[in-house]
Formats: C-alpha cells, sequence, structure tokens
C-alpha cells in the first residue's frame, strides 16, 4: 500500500468506523505502523476527529423534555371505526347518526352566527403554539409579509434595534387578515436569535401579567404593554439570558 | 386520554432520547425544531418498532428517522446544486460574548449553522455518528464522489474555524438545563 492510498483512507474513516476492521483497514494500519509520516496524519486525524466528536455529542437536553416526549407517545393514536353492526341495529345506529346529524348541524348553525358576532380572543398558548409551529426553522421569506391588518409598530427602541423591520404575519381565526405579526429578532452579543411576535392586546383573553418579558418557558418569553402583548420565542441562544439582559440584570 | 406506554417504546425514550436531541440539535440548530424532531422520531418509531429487529441498532435507527424528518422538513429551495461551488460562500461566524478560546457547544454549533445543509448533513454523520465516507453515502443514497467532495470542504472550513480553540479542548452546552 502506498502512502497516498493510505492517507486518503484515514481522511475518510473516523476512529472506530467499520471499516477499520475490514481486510483494507487492517492494510492501511500495517502501512501506518510502518511509516512515520502516515503516523503522524493519522495520529492528528484521530485527535482531531475525537475531540470535535466528544463536543459535537455534548449536547444538554433542556428540562421537561423526556416527560413531554413521554406525555406525546401516550396519547392514543388515532383509531378508524372498525366495529362491525349489523342488520336491525344497523339500521337503528343509522337512524340515530342522522338524528344526532341533524340536531349537530342546527346547533353549529346556531353557534357560527354567535362566533361570528364576537369579537375573537385567543389564548396566549394558542400565539405561542402558532409561533412556533408557523416560524421554527423558517427564515422569515417563506412566510407572508404582514397584511398590516393592525397597526404593528415596536414602540421599544431596543426592540426596533435588533428586530428586523419587516414582519411577517398569520391568520389564526380563520377570519379575513392576519392576527399576528412578528419580527426576526437577531442579537449577535447574546448569541440570540428568534421572533418577536406581537397581537393586539384586546385579542389576548389571558393577557400575562408582567410588562417587561419574562420567561415563560425555556425558549419562550410574554409580556405586554399597553397596547400589545409580546412573545419572544428563541431558536438559538438562551431565553433566560435575554431576559436578564433585557431587564438589566447580571446575566 | 392517556394510555400506559408499552414497555419497549419507554425504554427506547430513556435510553435514547438525549442522543436523538443533541443529534436533532447538531442537524437544525434550533432548540425548539430539536424537541420537535425528537418527539417526531419517537412517533415514528413507536408506529414501527416491528421493524427494530437488533436492539443495539436502536440507536441508529432513530438517528436516520431524524435526519430524514429534518430533511423532508427542509424546502426544497436548499436541495441546491452546489457541487460546482468553488469555495462555500459563508459569512465568518462573530465571535463576542464568548470567553477565551474554548471549543464550546454553540462555537461549534455556529460553525455547523454556516454550513448549508447539503454540508451539515455529512460532517454530522461523519463527526456524530462515526460513520465513514462511504456508509454516509449509503445513508444518503448520493455518490461516494459527491461526498467526498462535500466533505473535503466542509471539513477544511470546520477546521479553519475551529483549528484555534482545539489546544484545549472544553465543553459547554447550548443551553442550561
Amino acid at each position: 500500500m502506498d502512502c497516498q492510498t493510505a492517507r486518503q483512507f484515514i481522511d475518510m474513516s473516523p476512529t472506530g468506523a467499520s471499516c477499520w476492521r475490514s481486510a483494507e483497514g487492517a492494510g492501511v494500519q500495517e502501512h501506518v505502523a510502518a511509516c512515520p509520516q502516515c503516523q503522524a496524519v493519522a495520529d492528528d486525524a484521530t485527535e482531531w476527529h475525537s475531540r470535535l466528536h466528544t463536543v459535537m455529542t455534548a449536547v444538554l437536553v433542556p428540562n421537561g423534555v423526556r416527560e413531554r416526549l413521554l406525555a406525546e407517545l401516550s396519547k392514543p393514536a388515532p383509531q378508524s371505526a372498525t366495529s362491525i353492526v349489523t342488520g336491525r341495529t344497523a339500521t337503528r345506529h343509522t337512524f340515530q347518526w342522522v338524528l344526532t346529524g341533524l340536531s349537530l348541524s342546527v346547533a353549529l348553525l346556531a353557534g357560527l352566527g354567535y362566533w361570528i358576532s364576537l369579537p375573537s380572543q385567543m389564548q396566549l398558548v394558542e400565539i405561542s403554539e402558532s409561533a412556533v409551529k408557523n416560524l421554527r426553522g423558517r427564515p422569515g421569506t417563506e412566510l407572508s409579509t404582514f397584511d398590516r391588518s393592525f397597526t404593528a409598530e415596536l414602540m421599544d427602541a431596543k426592540w426596533r434595534g435588533v428586530c428586523d423591520p419587516r414582519p411577517v404575519g398569520w391568520d389564526l381565526d380563520e377570519r379575513a387578515g392576519h392576527d399576528v405579526a412578528a419580527f426576526r429578532v437577531n442579537i449577535p452579543s447574546l448569541r440570540f436569535r428568534g421572533w418577536l411576535v406581537m397581537i393586539p392586546l384586546s385579542r389576548i383573553a389571558d393577557t400575562p401579567s408582567s410588562v417587561v418579558p419574562a420567561a415563560t418557558s425555556y425558549s419562550q418569553a410574554a409580556w405586554h404593554d399597553e397596547k400589545y402583548v409580546y412573545v419572544c420565542v428563541a431558536e438559538q441562544g438562551s431565553i433566560e439570558s435575554l431576559v436578564a439582559q433585557w431587564n438589566g440584570e447580571a446575566a | 386520554m392517556e394510555r400506559p406506554l408499552a414497555a419497549a417504546t419507554a425504554e427506547l425514550v430513556d435510553q435514547h432520547y438525549r442522543a436523538v436531541f443533541g443529534y436533532a440539535y447538531r442537524l437544525s440548530g434550533s432548540v425548539i425544531e430539536s424537541e420537535d424532531l425528537t418527539q417526531q422520531t419517537f412517533m415514528l418509531a413507536q408506529a414501527n418498532l416491528v421493524q427494530l429487529r437488533e436492539p443495539r441498532a436502536a440507536r441508529g435507527w432513530l438517528y436516520t428517522i431524524a435526519r430524514n424528518e429534518f430533511l423532508r422538513r427542509r424546502p426544497a429551495a436548499t436541495s441546491i446544486a452546489l457541487e460546482d461551488a468553488a469555495e462555500l460562500a459563508v459569512p465568518e461566524t462573530e465571535d463576542a460574548g464568548w470567553l477565551d478560546d474554548e471549543l464550546t457547544s454553540e462555537r461549534l454549533q455556529a460553525a455547523l449553522d454556516d454550513l448549508p445543509v447539503e454540508f451539515r448533513v455529512p460532517v454530522v454523520l461523519f463527526y456524530f455518528e462515526n460513520l465513514s465516507y462511504r456508509e454516509i453515502a449509503e445513508q444518503l443514497n448520493l455518490p461516494l464522489g459527491t461526498i467526498m467532495s462535500r466533505l473535503s470542504r466542509a471539513k477544511s472550513q470546520l477546521r479553519r474555524k475551529l483549528e484555534k480553540y482545539l489546544l484545549e479542548p472544553q465543553t459547554s452546552p447550548p443551553h442550561e438545563a
């Protein structure tokens, strides 16, 4: 085996990979043992790979992930109706279904009229969940530009300084117009990237109590001012550090 | 209404959820997306548990599910052909706010985030999963030459950005638990 072949194999085969146990791997090891130059190349590759592997696999998992995961897996899977009914039982069931359907239709129509007449309010958790759903992994260009269905103006100069001035938006109540505006946030000094979501105060049923950013989970903070409710969603970086920095505390 | 988890699923979660989360984090660079990917991975695993015949292969199997799910979510626009690019045109990572010259988890992630997905995925397979080029080519269903080209450029870039931190190896998490 020549040096070039050995070094190419070394470059392509991380330490511990199964290919080192092949006949070719054994040949490379034999060559390396007899060639100081290739030995140095192999040592360097091994050390570099080992250090990078160590750091790359050292990711701490935020609190609660396991519990949320187990809870999600415990939910019943959607099942198709598989019961078998025959004869008179089937006829009776069909009649009952028709009656139930008619009753539901009437109730739905009445409910729809009532719903249309009401100003819709949403829970903060709906905003948080829709933010995660709409913004997760999105650079911003794939989302709809905010349609200015309300005046989404960042009053706080600090936020204006770290937000992309072109908000995106989305609809939540399936009525005309965007309900939510979201600004891309980038704070290099904190290694923070995420979104600042804003929605008019009157649209939120459970306004967050804080008037300064306050962490509501490991990746989100919420607060309000006199006109809007804000939710900041972290994609990278720590929401706790952001909150501490923003509120002037020691990070 | 919740139902008791099958013992096999619960065991799978307990043994591998940290590794799957870490893997998803290195691919996506986002804590939120990592949790979502982890959840989706285990839901798919739970639904297809009969496919797992060899328990020792569980982690690799979960990684494959997570990676496929990650790639499935990427918009088609990211699958651009970058093979002809002479250099990876990426911005230099800003270093403000970090301590001295340690290789931290954040620094590594920032360097990974600077790589286009087509380059980042094989890098994660190489350094996280310890797969050889040939195995990566098989996993991603790509020609070996493509993998060689992508990894050559990506590894060079990583080395350029991170070598200075590797004198004293240290780690730190992306987020405090």
